[in-house]
């Protein structure tokens, strides 16, 4: 509720707000959103790609993994955001404030698949690309397998111009 | 209009070095104008290539060379015969239409990877450029030189204003060699109406191209040669030769009909031979085949062009159905001639045998049969015509004026032309229309990205892409024909596709995506066209997955970093 005089303002007036800081959105990036804010990627020094992000509720962006190497790929479910970082996927509850870091070589190729806080990413095999998920599902077989999508224990990917699907929960 | 004022500016820049290579006789000529403009091409181009072996080419040396050439204009003063006048002005309305083109984005893939492209990247690396890395930087660069000199200045149409401005000058000249060599102005505006009436003539005239001006040097060349003038028929022959080598076949036809005898002959073969030979010496001192990169690519061995792609076949019933089907066959937007031309171009030579007897035309009609032998033996695209037709509008237009010698026959000739329009000028409109509403490339948005995120300093491996000269960055490989230059590559180099690429200095590959259709290679038995074709892109998109970075990808083209060597 708002309390206090009124004052009358001269006209023609602008209501008093923050200037908008404007951090355009790398050519060909995807954005991730939560119902805490929105993330996306940006250009950084050289060819580097940097993490910003957006809270809802104050509207102003700001970084939120920038440095040396690629902070890129950002994806969402839920109150979760993951990202790419160097060597690293990092996840972030934008709710809870809770974090995790995973060690994993990925992000040359495709975004990881998040399922709430269970991601799946592309890894480089000593031949072919394949898929590992935090939960300690994998897809290694010959030939490239490429683009994760997870959805409980569905793990969906492609593999030579054809989608497969896989069931985590089954033995391999 | 920047682009057109800057065409004609550097037109009268070449007309005002060109004339100092021309003897006193020649610059007395009626047709010394276009001697001049063609002598001052070729110089520019011999006095470009130590400037770019010497690393010395700038946007100030540009500028300075043409600033000279253009001084050049008041030592001398040029004769311009008052119908010269009346035809450039002619020319300059007819013609009008393609400023569209000019005005337009660049469109055109020649002009992208080619005659804007590559002195684009000539300037951004202030030298020539070559070999297997940058095979179309191996040709004779006469033209190209050109270009580089006019944009320099900055201005994205230039090479497309100076193309443009070159082609009203070609259009001005073949009226004037109607009434120079057949006594008859009608002659003229008949055979540039069918040039003007030739979907595959006027389509090219606003975009930066080759074929214009090689057709030009082959009229200024068959001009000298029935004057007897040796230098400046030497510097017509070497000026076609050193912009499309396929302007050899209607050179032949003139030299073997060019006044003054054998000695003479020898004599101006000799000279042009001089002109173009250092482009050839350039090639061999940097360790390749004379003639690269048309011939003599280092192993594997690849296939520049499969001819039998081109055109409607080529059997023996395919040749002999050949000239009706380039006319009335052609299609505007395949590999079936891809092209138009005005139905007049060949049914008026149908008059041949009845002179072929005559002194005055067998050297016309040499050349023409000549120039129409050497397309037929190369690939069967209208486009590669272009050099030889002007000689073929004009020979037939000469040789229809004693038939239509009434008014009412004359009248007759001139309605077969408008009638003719149909077939010939199919695909004009289109083409206008495109170049009005501006069409928007393929790969616009992957071009977009390597301009604003990649570093200023990154070396972009152009791989099946022809986008050369839209992107402001260094670049390495680009496209012609068949994808030779990527292709070559990628098989001089399976198994360790990024290393290589890393060791050429490329820091980021530009790949297009490309699909190569086995319909569009029926010729070829399946294991080649799998192992010359299809096995270069998998194992590139294999190397690309296993050891690059994917930074931007489109359904069409994809960016990757592929670092320093490791």
């Amino acid at each position: 509720m708002v309390t206090g005089e009124r004052e009358t303002l001269n006209e023609p007036h602008t209501w008093p707000r923050a200037q908008a800081v404007s951090i355009p959105a790398r050519a060909g990036t995807g954005s991730a959103s939560t119902p805490a804010g929105l993330a996306w990627v940006a250009d950084g020094p050289g060819d580097d790609a940097d993490l910003w992000w957006r809270p809802d509720d104050t509207g102003l962006p700001r970084p939120l993994d920038v440095g040396p190497g690629d902070q890129h790929h950002p994806v969402s479910s839920g109150d979760w955001l993951a990202w790419v970082s160097s060597g690293q996927i990092k996840l972030w509850n934008t709710t809870s404030g809770e974090q995790q870091v995973i060690d994993a070589s990925t992000g040359f190729n495709a975004t990881p698949s998040l399922y709430g806080a269970l991601v799946c990413w592309e890894t480089r095999g000593t031949k072919d690309i394949d898929i590992a998920c935090s939960d300690g599902a994998e897809v290694t077989r010959p030939g490239h397998q490429t683009h994760p999508q997870r959805w409980r224990d569905t793990l969906i990917f492609r593999e030579n111009g054809r989608v497969f699907s896989v069931l985590t929960s089954a033995k391999q | 209009m920047t682009s057109i004022a800057l065409g004609f500016i550097t037109l009268l820049g070449a007309a005002g070095a060109g004339q100092w290579l021309l003897t006193e006789n020649t610059r007395r000529s009626p047709t010394a104008w276009a001697h001049a403009i063609g002598a001052g091409i070729l110089s520019w181009g011999l006095l470009g290539l130590p400037i770019g072996l010497l690393g010395l080419l700038t946007p100030t040396t540009c500028a300075a060379v043409l600033t000279i050439s253009l001084l050049g204009l008041l030592g001398r003063r040029l004769s311009l015969p008052i119908g010269v006048a009346g035809g450039l002005m002619l020319a300059t309305v007819a013609l009008a239409p393609g400023i569209l083109d000019v005005m337009g984005p660049i469109i055109g893939a020649d002009e992208r990877y080619l005659h804007v492209g590559l002195p684009l990247q000539m300037l951004m690396e202030n030298g020539l450029v070559g070999g297997v890395l940058h095979p179309n930087g191996s040709r004779p660069l006469t033209l190209q030189l050109a270009y580089t000199f006019v944009l320099s200045s900055g201005v994205e149409g230039a090479a497309a204003g100076l193309h443009w401005a070159l082609s009203v000058a070609t259009l001005a000249f073949v009226v004037q060699l109607g009434r120079a060599h057949f006594d008859s102005t009608h002659v003229g505006l008949l055979a540039a109406a069918v040039l003007v009436t030739s979907m595959t003539f006027f389509t090219s005239i606003g975009q930066a191209a080759s074929d214009i001006p090689a057709a030009l040097a082959v009229l200024l060349a068959m001009d000298a040669a029935r004057r007897g003038d040796i230098r400046p028929g030497a510097i017509a022959g070497a000026l076609a030769l050193s912009i499309k080598y396929t302007a050899a076949a209607p050179l032949l036809g003139i030299l073997l009909c060019a006044a003054g005898g054998w000695p003479t002959r020898l004599k101006v073969s000799c000279l042009a031979l001089a002109a173009v030979a250092p482009w050839w010496l350039r090639n061999i001192m940097e360790g390749h085949h004379a003639l690269f990169p048309f011939m003599g690519w280092p192993d594997p061995q690849v296939t520049f062009q499969y001819l039998a792609k081109y055109g409607a076949g080529r059997t023996t019933m395919d040749f002999l159905w050949l000239p009706w089907r380039m006319i009335f066959e052609a299609e505007t937007d395949s590999y079936r001639f891809l092209g138009r031309i005005h139905p007049y171009t060949l049914m008026l030579l149908g008059l041949a045998p009845l002179a072929w007897r005559s002194q005055r035309y067998r050297p016309w009609l040499l050349a023409c049969a000549l120039g129409l032998c050497g397309w037929a033996s190369g690939p069967h695209w209208l486009r590669y015509l272009i050099p030889t037709l002007p000689l073929l509008a004009l020979t037939g237009a000469a040789l229809a004026a004693p038939v239509a010698s009434t008014r009412l026959r004359k009248l007759a000739l001139w309605a077969g032309l408008a009638l003719g329009t149909g077939v010939g000028s199919e695909g004009v409109i289109t083409h206008l229309q495109q170049a009005h509403n501006g069409r928007k490339l393929a790969g616009q948005s992957a071009i977009d990205f390597c301009n604003q995120s990649l570093p200023s300093d990154a070396r972009i491996a152009m791989l099946f892409a022809w986008s050369s000269a839209d992107i402001d960055r260094a670049q390495l490989l680009g496209s012609v024909e068949d994808h030779v230059p990527t292709r070559h590559f990628l098989l001089a180099n399976t198994g360790r596709e990024l290393d290589a690429l890393r060791e050429t200095g490329a820091t980021h590959v530009l790949v297009r995506h490309v699909t190569f259709l086995p319909s569009s290679y029926f010729f070829l038995d399946r294991s080649t066209f799998s192992s010359e074709f299809i096995d270069p892109i998998d194992n590139l998109n294999h190397a690309l997955l296993m050891g690059a970075d994917l930074l931007f990808r489109t359904p069409t083209h994809r960016v990757y970093r592929i670092g320093a060597p490791q």
